[in-house]
């Protein structure tokens, strides 16, 4: 959960794109079927013997499914009136959370790359901070146009707010 | 030891491997979505979608056991 500082709200909360989600999901779901669309050519093994390993294969590949959502799930860009927060879930056990306040950022570049991405608006938002080298990349994010001038437009408020 | 025990041991091995990975994996899913997640309403019927299907799954297996 992120604590939210005094006067602080939430403008925009945001998830990665739904389709590398959904490929990766398709891939699970394919690869968990498999075994039990073998049922009627094989002859290896009794029925209810091959049934039992399809089923037992089936369930490892639900809890796959799972685990991958919830790294998508728990992926989020939240944008506040006063920073931006990056929390990345690389694995269930990784977790990487990137918070920039927006008095410090200098920059904010958007790539949409690849036939998919620009069909379906989606790309990579790079956001460059002062003071670091360090440049922040967010994959695969919805609208990134959209978003990189919501990061602007706070910024510039936030700078105006601090000038007022 | 005759092929049918030992297809039964693999049999058993099998169904316990799955069940204890299942209720590993569900305990530390459930950790991260009560830790991390915003709406814990929205995570609740994720867990009840996860815990359903993973409960059928289980049942049928442990069934599929009990025929062999």
């Amino acid at each position: 959960m992120i604590k939210l500082l005094a006067g602080e709200t939430v403008v925009l909360e945001l998830r990665r794109h739904w389709l590398p989600i959904t490929l990766e999901s398709l891939v699970i779901l394919v690869a968990g079927f498999l075994p039990l669309a073998l049922f009627f050519v094989q002859n290896l093994l009794s029925p209810n013997l091959f049934l039992f390993f399809a089923v037992a294969w089936l369930q490892i590949f639900w809890l796959a499914f799972f685990v991958v959502w919830t790294n998508y799930y728990l992926d989020i860009l939240v944008i506040t009136n006063k920073r931006v927060i990056d929390i990345e879930q690389i694995t269930l056990f990784n977790r990487d959370v990137a918070q920039l306040k927006l008095e410090n950022i200098q920059d904010v570049r958007v790539q949409v790359e690849g036939f998919w991405s620009s069909i379906l608006n989606f790309g990579d938002l790079y956001v460059q901070t002062a003071g670091e080298s360090r440049e922040f990349v967010i994959k695969s994010i919805p609208k990134p146009l959209v978003v990189q001038e919501l990061i602007l437009k706070q910024g510039v408020w936030y700078n105006r707010r601090q000038w007022t | 030891m005759e092929s049918a025990s030992l297809i039964n041991l693999a049999v058993l091995i099998v169904a316990g491997v799955v069940l204890v990975l299942t209720v590993t994996i569900g305990l530390f899913l459930n950790y991260h979505w009560q830790r991390y997640e915003f709406s814990q309403k929205r995570i609740s019927q994720r867990r009840t979608i996860f815990i359903l299907v993973s409960l059928i799954l289980v049942v049928i297996m442990f069934y599929l056991l009990y025929l062999l």
